[in-house]
């Protein structure tokens, strides 16, 4: 009897410990609706070393949230598809020893609603590292609860960092090779003109190529420049990426249909062009034939490389064509119909005579 | 002591000192004479636009008369050790941003008149107790002296002639630098938020049935987009319970799957919000997005246990939305469980 009362009383005891250390410590709360909320800074990080030393970078998070949050890091890795050089997220292997390279100053975290935690990334490459290794660090709730109430899913987010980290060495090789330079028509009525540049990286690290498109018609040089990869996004190794850069200087031209603060898609999730008529803007009315004539260049470790390309279109306004077509051949019928009038006049004034 | 001189040829008689008063009368005003001076102006100042050692500057000239005359110039004196540039065409003036208690300078115009240290200008006639002010240009005109203090110019009206009539000193102060530069840099961002962990699907049947869906707004400033990932951990709905599963339908081949053909559960992705402001465009393209891009209501993506992409942006944004949407539908002999469930992990990231 009395050694339950004592087990008892030790329960109770214990209990009210664990009520006091929780009202005294309380865990870290989520968001009552399972909202999360993360701001990371910066993006992307490029990173340079050589083997057999290490490379530190910070990296900012934000709880954005309205709740504390405990937030873990997860590393992960990506590489690029291979046909349009976008990134593919991937969960690590066994074989992806540069993981391990890889640490962080505070693996968990706990970070109150608006405060900005800096962690520090710690990449110790070995002596036999080179070339280019990828790492996404994703920041994401420590402790996402699944969902215990039956017909529901759980959805949980992450914010990934991208890392480009590169081993350099001097037999690193850095080549880029044009696969494409295209418009998207052949002929078109009205601006823009989208010109497509796909390169491939044919190298063993990434490279950023950039450089201009530069416009001619006929004798008339430059009448547009366009900037290719002014933000100087990266082409992983063997992979292909894709450039678009339109060109709408002009009048009239199509743009992106807008209402209020939002661009209008259609049923298929594509956006609604609107043609817009600056009259402002008339001295850029775009007729005829056009050359594009791009010239990019990259670094190869030792100089910049050049990369050429050229492509044609036409420009044909067709329907401001069909109008003044129309305009003029009522001005040349009202202009003959007058002179046979007038014609008529004076060889009845001469018969008169 | 009364004397007369007589001046002959029947001329009248002049007093002696009548004489002296005549002379007093010549000569006094020679000996208690004082040199003329211009009054002083009521208010005078020249204020630079840079005070920069060596630095070419405009400026505006201000000054209040304190004597009732016809101004026709103003003759402003630049301190010594101001270079000052002797093509009075250069010299052109304006009155705008003049002080709120100041009047636009009267009949100011271009210098009519520029030599060593002095610019003359044209003037109005002033009105005693007003204070005048213009501003002469920048271009070609003055540049300043070394750095050091109390440099002293003065500004003088005049009328035709030209004769001072007001004439005052002011000083001015050279400094080595007068500018602060103002860096600062904005760090790329990238602002990911989930608007809940749990979506809710409801009971499942032989016709589709859709969650009511979860929503994942982006906003970025990194120039090269973002993109966004989904992995699912079973791609199935699975009953702990009883060990049923309804797995995804279809495969993942750029195509959404369809489920008013189909058994299964998918997953459609809605670009909810493209938004207006940054230069990205929200795309679910071919190999990129297109899986998931479910055009009504029975349809979605195939769902992946790796990561799949479901949407990218080109630029940047203020606030993208996606909108996660699970549809789910079974045959007529999926095992009866309360307990279907499957986690969904979004993940999106800054391009690089």
């Amino acid at each position: 009897m009395n050694h339950m009362r004592f087990q008892n009383n030790k329960a109770l005891f214990l209990g009210l410990v664990f009520v006091f250390i929780l009202i005294l410590f309380p865990l870290p709360s989520s968001a009552a609706d399972g909202s999360l909320h993360l701001v990371t800074s910066p993006l992307p990080i490029n990173l340079v070393t050589t083997p057999g030393s290490s490379v530190t970078t910070p990296i900012k998070i934000k709880n954005g949230g309205t709740q504390t949050e405990q937030l873990k890091i997860t590393l992960m890795k990506f590489k690029a598809y291979e046909s349009n050089g976008q990134p593919q997220l991937m969960d690590p292997e066994p074989t992806d020893d540069f993981l391990t390279w890889a640490s962080f100053s505070e693996d968990t975290f706990t970070a109150a609603p608006d405060e900005w935690k800096t962690i520090t990334a710690t990449f110790n490459v070995p002596q036999d590292a080179a070339f280019g290794y990828y790492y996404a660090i994703v920041f994401s709730r420590a402790h996402d609860e699944i969902p215990t109430d039956s017909k529901q899913t759980a959805v949980v987010g992450g914010t990934a960092v991208l890392v480009l980290l590169e081993a350099r060495v001097d037999d690193a090789k850095r080549s880029v090779e044009v696969t494409e330079f295209s418009t998207d028509k052949q002929i078109y009525e009205f601006l823009p003109a989208t010109f497509t540049v796909k390169l491939k990286n044919t190298g063993s690290v990434h490279v950023a190529p950039r450089g201009n498109i530069f416009i001619n018609k006929g004798d008339e040089h430059d009448v547009a420049l366009l900037e290719i990869n002014a933000n100087k996004g990266n082409i992983l190794p063997n992979s292909t990426r894709d450039f678009k850069e339109p060109w709408k200087d002009a009048f009239p031209v199509y743009v992106e249909k807008k209402q209020d603060g939002k661009v209008v898609l259609d049923e298929a999730g594509n956006q609604v062009m609107e043609l817009v008529w600056d009259f402002g803007q008339a001295s850029k009315l775009r007729w005829g034939k056009y050359t594009a004539k791009m010239l990019l260049i990259y670094d190869d470790g030792h100089r910049d490389v050049p990369i050429e390309g050229e492509v044609s279109f036409w420009v044909v306004p067709w329907r401001l064509i069909g109008v003044g077509l129309f305009i003029l051949v009522f001005v040349l019928i009202g202009l003959k119909n007058t002179l046979q009038n007038m014609w008529k006049n004076v060889h009845g004034w001469f018969e008169k005579k | 002591m009364y004397r007369e001189i007589s001046l002959g040829n029947g001329m009248r008689k002049i007093s002696f000192s009548s004489i002296v008063v005549f002379v007093l009368v010549l000569i006094l005003p020679i000996l208690f004479s004082e040199e003329a001076h211009a009054a002083g102006l009521q208010q005078a100042y020249v204020r630079l636009d840079r005070l920069a050692d060596g630095a070419t500057t405009g400026g505006m000239v201000c000054a209040k008369s304190a004597t009732a005359s016809v101004e026709t110039t103003v003759k402003v004196t630049f301190p010594s050790g101001f270079a000052t540039v002797d093509t009075p065409a250069n010299w052109t003036v304006t009155t705008t941003n003049i002080p709120a208690d100041a009047t636009a300078w009267i009949g100011i115009g271009t210098a009519s008149a520029a030599s060593g240290q002095d610019v003359t200008f044209p003037s109005g006639d002033m009105v005693v107790g007003t204070l005048y002010c213009f501003n002469f240009t920048g271009t070609s005109t003055l540049t300043n002296a070394s750095a050091a203090n109390n440099l002293v110019g003065t500004i003088t009206t005049q009328l035709a002639g030209p004769t001072a009539i007001d004439s005052s000193s002011y000083a001015l102060s050279i400094v080595t630098n007068d500018q602060i530069v103002v860096s600062a840099s904005v760090p790329a961002t990238f602002s990911f938020a989930l608007s809940g962990n749990t979506d809710t699907m409801g009971t499942l049947s032989t016709t589709t049935a859709s969650s009511t869906g979860k929503t994942v707004t982006i906003g970025t400033n990194a120039a090269s987009g973002w993109v966004a990932w989904v992995k699912s951990a079973n791609a199935a709905l699975n009953s702990a319970s009883t060990g049923a599963t309804i797995a995804t339908a279809g495969t993942v081949n750029n195509a959404p799957s369809d489920l008013a053909a189909l058994t299964g559960y998918v997953l459609d992705v809605d670009v909810t919000t493209d938004s207006a402001t940054g230069t990205g465009s929200v795309t679910q393209a071919s190999d990129y997005g297109a899986e998931y891009n479910g055009t009504n209501t029975t349809s979605g993506g195939t769902l992946s246990t790796t990561f799949q992409p479901i949407a990218a942006s080109s630029g940047t944004t203020d606030g993208d939305v996606l909108t996660l949407i699970e549809r789910a539908k079974i045959s007529a002999v999926q095992g009866a469980a309360t307990d279907y469930t499957d986690t969904l992990t979004v993940v999106a990231a800054g391009r690089f």
